[in-house]
């Protein structure tokens, strides 16, 4: 594959309307691979950062069969918003069957997401003023085009 | 006219089945057990420290008995699932080159207990990781344990 998994899957949340890319307008931007601070970014925002994958046998064709790890790590500076947001998150992940991706003129398809551990509230951000934390994490099934 | 078969043993044979169902439960537990303290030791190889508290504070607890064993790999840090999830905060390596400045003009001991470089492994994820990429090993100590318990219920004295 050409793209993460974690970059598919947040092309995936933004084909569902659900967050925006970090270069167009719109509430909760989506970042690949960080969360950043800064005064041009925004407290209610999104990481979708790329975990440890689970190697799970081969076919016999012998090519490694992967169910790559994916983590939702969203920060708001409200609980129940950043709650509620991370949520409808995992419910649109929870339904991905074998929906159709395109990346960058390349077209994967995501055939599960599946969940590995419950949404997790981290508690505050330290250091900053009261934005709250929260991941859920994923493996992931994604066929290349 | 009717012929009347006498089995016996069976007794014996029943007995002999609950002492195998026993050993073999046991043996399953003993894997399960080990297999957690491996998972254990690969995830104390990566975990970020600082003070030492969050590593410090692992443990592996196994619950129930037999067939019917749990067996929890766990860190009591209050702050660990916080380590654990932040996945965008610098450890080990990444730290070192984000801090090297701090690191390199730290001299008094209170400087150096807060900038020092840390081992190069540590990350966040660092149970979760070690989870998945060893799970062939966990699945063979666990098989590993399974076969001396079937070794011993064939050993079984008749």
């Amino acid at each position: 594959m050409n793209h993460s998994p974690a970059y598919i899957i947040s092309r995936y949340l933004i084909d569902q309307g659900l967050v925006v890319a970090p270069s167009d307008s719109g509430s909760w931007p989506i970042f690949v691979g960080c969360l950043p601070d800064g005064p041009e970014t925004p407290s209610n925002a999104v990481g979708c950062m790329d975990t440890a994958p689970s190697r799970d046998g081969r076919i016999m064709g012998g090519s490694p069969f992967f169910h790559y790890g994916v983590q939702l790590l969203l920060r708001a500076t409200d609980y129940n918003t950043g709650y509620s947001k991370i949520a409808s998150l995992v419910s649109s992940l929870d339904q991905a069957d074998s929906v159709e991706v395109a990346v960058d003129s390349e077209g994967y398809t995501i055939e599960n997401a599946s969940q590995t551990t419950g949404i997790i509230p981290l508690g505050q951000e330290e250091g900053t003023k009261r934005r709250y934390l929260f991941s859920a994490n994923f493996l992931v099934t994604i066929k290349e085009e | 006219m009717a012929e009347l078969t006498k089995v016996v043993g069976k007794e014996e044979i029943a007995k002999a089945l609950r002492a195998a169902n026993v050993t073999m439960g046991s043996a399953v537990r003993r894997g399960l057990k080990r297999a957690g303290l491996y998972l254990q030791r690969k995830s104390q190889e990566i975990v970020p420290v600082h003070k030492g508290n969050l590593k410090a504070s692992a443990g592996t607890r196994a619950t129930g008995t037999g067939w019917n064993t749990d067996v929890v790999v766990f860190y009591t840090a209050a702050y660990a699932v916080y380590v654990h999830e932040r996945t965008d905060v610098a450890h080990g390596k990444e730290f070192n080159i984000k801090h090297a400045d701090e690191i390199a003009s730290a001299h008094t001991p209170a400087q150096r207990k807060v900038w020092f470089n840390r081992g190069e492994n540590q990350q966040a994820k660092f149970l979760e990781t070690p989870a998945r990429t060893e799970k062939p090993m966990l699945l063979k100590i666990i098989t590993g344990e399974a076969q001396t318990g079937m070794k011993q219920v064939g050993r079984a004295p008749k």
